[in-house]
């Protein structure tokens, strides 16, 4: 009754061989290796930008930053899902997965980055709350004004002892409204009353950061990425910090960033998603792929590698 | 009483029976191989192994002491890199072993579930280090956090995996997917074993 299973490796002759004392060996090598190198090379470790770092280094991008949010003209506020409504910028006609899965982080820039922080303050700082009530009183063209003139004016403002300050105008509410956001931020308060806001973060357990890294995905992380040759058009995320060897295995997902029509076409990320996909699903199928599960037999690595049994056996 | 001894009435049994006749001790941990395996070519896969060893060994460690040590004391500094170098080290010789694997065409003879479930191990690998890499907890990882969220984004599915969140990140990185790797590199070792090593292209017709 039962199946005679004869192992393939039965069907050659035999020599000694040991696979643990192999492991082992493998495994003193590679603590060799990796130990050597950790020790010799170390990490690079640049610590986290923070919008209180950002408002104290430069108040005025942070002003500038946040004045787009306000009016709604960030690349936040005009992402689409899953962040906001509006039409998807990843589609391929039809197919817009973007779109599918909806606004699922919502987020309102004016709101969120300034409206919202102001009135959590307003208790500290009673002074706030005037502002707040003259812009919300105000109609939407009369709020464009203002903050339109304000945002034009911070081209010519300067910064002393850490304030903005900008040439007189028509700002309304609006540019006492960016001071106390300034020194808001400045104090570390903005980052905070964001993450404590995030859905998800609760009491002690804190730990997305996604509002505050959205504030600053603009000006604030490109202007230090430019600076270390960090974008995506420098081949993204495949590349580290200094000179060291960054995630390169990922080099053929940022390489499409590389090439039209990924780098050009508006659905680039859609178009990178869909061809790694694809990629992978070739990979995986090699064994099964006409053509191209014969590659090895028309390149004779093969030979190479078992040299001594082709040896023998031409004998 | 009769019935217990048909296969299926024991699952125990049937196992055992299984594993004796398919993967019995003398070839899960064999003590002599078919001549044909001589070449340096065999070492990639256990150095990628021994690696990947090192790696969770560091990681572990990293995991239990917290990230304020790996990033801001001297020791978890050194462990940091060790971890850092060993990923680079682990995907050296796994590229090594995918490329001698495919250029023997390793899958001949019924080992196609061995490439496939080794294609997975790839592809988990990526996605592990791709979260190491953006747990970081540094402007590397904020960096990359806002520019890869783009491509997470236009496929919708932010709302189940956001990249942006280091607590999922986190938990991916340290629990989920290496309980995916080890469980996957299990079923790759079986597999090996029981199919034993691919034999030299076109070994029976000479």
């Amino acid at each position: 009754m039962k199946k005679t299973f004869q192992n393939p490796e039965d069907r050659y002759p035999t020599q000694p061989s040991d696979l643990i004392k192999e492991m082992l060996v493998a495994f003193g090598i590679a603590f060799v290796l990796i130990v050597g190198l950790a020790l010799i090379f170390r990490t690079p470790f640049t610590p986290p930008v923070t919008i209180k770092e950002t408002a104290q280094s430069d108040p005025l991008l942070f002003e500038r930053t946040d004045m787009r949010d306000l009016m709604g003209t960030s690349a936040l506020a005009t992402y689409g899902p899953p962040y906001n409504a509006g039409p998807a910028q990843q589609a391929i006609g039809w197919f817009a997965p973007e779109q599918w899965g909806g606004v699922t982080n919502a987020i309102t820039t004016s709101d969120l980055y300034v409206l919202d922080i102001l009135r959590a303050a307003s208790p500290i700082n009673p002074h706030i709350i005037p502002l707040i009530d003259a812009y919300t009183a105000a109609a939407s063209p009369q709020q464009q004004q203002w903050s339109q003139n304000y945002y034009a004016a911070l081209q010519n403002a300067h910064v002393i002892n850490g304030n903005v300050i900008v040439p007189a105008g028509d700002y309304g509410p609006v540019q006492g409204m960016m001071q106390a956001m300034l020194s808001i931020a400045q104090s570390g308060f903005m980052d905070s009353a964001l993450n404590r806001t995030t859905p998800g973060n609760n009491g002690v357990y804190t730990y997305n950061f996604s509002r505050s890294i959205l504030f600053l995905q603009g000006e604030a992380l490109t202007n230090k990425a430019t600076a270390a040759h960090l974008l995506g058009s420098d081949w993204g995320i495949a590349r580290e910090e200094g000179s060291y060897p960054g995630p390169w295995w990922l080099m053929i997902y940022t390489f499409l960033y590389q090439i039209p029509p990924y780098s050009t076409a508006s659905a680039g990320d859609l178009l990178v998603v869909l061809t790694m996909l694809g990629v992978f699903l070739v990979i995986m199928l090699l064994p099964f792929i006409p053509g191209l599960n014969k590659i090895p037999y028309y390149i004779p690595i093969y030979k190479v590698i078992w040299r001594r049994w082709y040896a023998r056996h031409e004998k | 009483m009769r019935a217990m001894n048909h296969p299926l009435m024991n699952l125990t049994k049937a196992l055992r029976n299984k594993i004796e006749q398919e993967l019995p001790m003398e070839h899960l941990l064999p003590d002599r191989l078919p001549i044909y395996v001589s070449s340096f070519v065999y070492m990639f896969g256990i150095l990628t192994m021994a690696s990947f060893i090192l790696v969770i060994l560091s990681g572990m460690t990293m995991a239990f002491e917290g990230p304020l040590w790996y990033q801001f004391s001297a020791a978890g500094a050194v462990m940091r890199s060790i971890h850092f170098w060993g990923v680079q080290v682990f995907f050296f010789f796994l590229f090594l072993h995918f490329f001698s694997v495919f250029f023997m065409a390793g899958w001949r003879e019924g080992r196609a579930a061995t490439w496939i479930i080794g294609s997975f191990l790839l592809l988990f690998s990526i996605v592990e280090a791709f979260t190491g890499f953006l747990t970081q907890g540094g402007f590397f990882a904020q960096w990359n956090q806002v520019q890869s969220k783009d491509a997470f984004n236009s496929i919708g599915i932010s709302g189940f995996f956001n990249v942006l969140n280091n607590g999922q990140l986190y938990g991916l990185h340290i629990s989920i997917i290496p309980a995916i790797l080890v469980l996957l590199l299990i079923i790759h070792l079986t597999l090996i074993r029981q199919k034993g090593v691919v034999p030299p292209i076109e070994a029976l017709k000479k």
